[in-house]
């Protein structure tokens, strides 16, 4: 995985909470979770879109933290361990419950333009200005699953590809073509939403809307 | 668009990867469809990274962990009793201000106690004394907690290393968040484990103003 995104802060003190983790310290367990909830949280619902099983599955991941702290030796960065982890957790669960967690041929193959192809009627195609963190979630949630995996794991989470086949169980190649595939998914997604607000809205608002 | 178009942009993938054929290089030096399917492709791979940590779990997500890590027995010991622990989380919706309020009053009401109980008759010099000289607030607390401390080993000998413990276990807390603070302010979540740190400070020696603590049963 590419090194950690989250801002260089906190390194000195999530050390000596790791350390004082390992010992058995309450307070550093806390401290741990508090640093790491959002990411680890984010991951799961967005993986399974359901926030109970979100919870249940972030709750599987810190407690398998936990159980395993003693055995960190930092020879990978604390968060690169944590998530990796967490990822685990979720796959898991979906083979738990059969749930593919690749695709190799969604119902609706994305063409080389990105989409269904649609005239909306309205702005022209680029995407500039219009891919904010609103829209890219919606989008996200609309992925189909196969696609959302790779697209998360990838370009939110930061995996390489040889990281993202090995979890998965697919060849790289695989998954190169799915990332590819789920961009253009998700530009046509984006187009979509755009277009639909570009209808609402009219041209004065379609393309900086938060 | 172009049948060149439709047959190159299936390398697109691995030209965002760093790798394409000659064929694509020169069909994106002059095809502006291409290039902008590249840019809005790009534009949402320099996105993606932002979302990482947008969700919130609830709050009581914490709780449960936490009864479950107690359960196995992955921690030595609860640092407070059960009573003391919900509480504090009483008050844990009160903001920042008060919570440093309330442990300001607990100490100043420590200060009298201790003072009354163990004060001397000032000598007439340190009456005279004026004006008073600039205080350190900080290390007047530090001294204040030492004070009642030193007051409970004394008066409870049975009890005082547990409060000593406590105390040495939320300041070392206070302590941690107040580093991390420093490196990171907007961090709502560390705010919010030193007030309830700070929570936890003053209830800890609200308890050891308790006359039952404060004497040997």
């Amino acid at each position: 995985m590419s090194p950690s995104r989250r801002a260089p802060s906190a390194g000195l003190a999530e050390a000596e909470a790791i350390a004082r983790a390992q010992r058995g310290d309450a307070a550093a367990f806390e401290q741990l979770y508090r640093l790491h909830k959002r990411r680890v949280y984010s991951l799961c619902l967005r993986m399974t879109s359901n926030t109970a099983e979100a919870e249940d599955l972030t709750q599987e991941a810190f407690l398998q933290l936990f159980r395993k702290i003693a055995t960190f030796r930092g020879e990978s960065a604390f968060s690169t361990w944590l998530h990796r982890l967490s990822v685990n957790v979720v796959l898991m669960h979906f083979r738990r419950k059969s749930l593919p967690v690749t695709s190799l041929e969604e119902a609706s193959e994305p063409d080389e333009e990105g989409g269904p192809r649609k005239d909306f009627g309205g702005p022209d195609n680029l995407l500039a200005g219009s891919v904010d963190r609103v829209n890219l979630e919606r989008a996200i949630e609309r992925l189909p699953r196969g696609y959302r995996m790779v697209f998360l794991l990838h370009d939110v989470e930061g995996y390489e590809h040889n990281e993202i086949a090995e979890m998965l169980g697919c060849s790289v190649g695989n998954s190169k073509s799915q990332l590819h595939k789920a961009r253009l998914k998700m530009r046509g997604l984006l187009q979509e939403q755009r277009a639909a607000r570009y209808k609402e809205e009219g041209p004065a608002n379609s393309s900086s809307r938060r | 668009m172009e049948a060149d178009c439709r047959n190159l942009r299936r390398e697109l993938g691995a030209y965002l990867e760093g790798e394409a054929s000659p064929e694509l290089l020169a069909h994106l030096e002059h095809c502006r469809h291409c290039q902008n399917l590249v840019e809005e492709l790009r534009s949402i791979e320099r996105a993606a990274p932002q979302i990482a940590e947008t969700y919130e779990p609830r709050p009581a997500l914490w709780k449960q962990i936490e009864n479950a890590v107690y359960a196995e027995g992955l921690v030595r010991e609860r640092p407070f009793s059960g009573w003391f622990r919900d509480l504090v989380r009483e008050w844990l919706p009160l903001p920042a201000p008060a919570l440093a309020a309330a442990y300001l009053v607990v100490l100043l009401i420590a200060g009298v106690v201790i003072t009354f109980r163990t004060a001397t008759p000032p000598l007439p010099a340190q009456q005279a004394a004026s004006p008073a000289p600039p205080v350190d607030i900080a290390a007047e607390l530090t001294s204040a907690e030492q004070t009642m401390l030193a007051e409970m080993e004394r008066l409870n000998p049975g009890a005082s290393p547990i409060y000593r413990n406590n105390l040495a276990t939320v300041n070392y807390y206070i302590d941690l968040c107040q580093r991390t603070l420093d490196q990171d302010p907007g961090n709502p979540d560390v705010r919010h484990s030193l007030d309830q740190a700070y929570t936890q400070k003053a209830d800890l020696l609200s308890a050891m103003l308790d006359p039952d603590e404060m004497r040997s049963r």
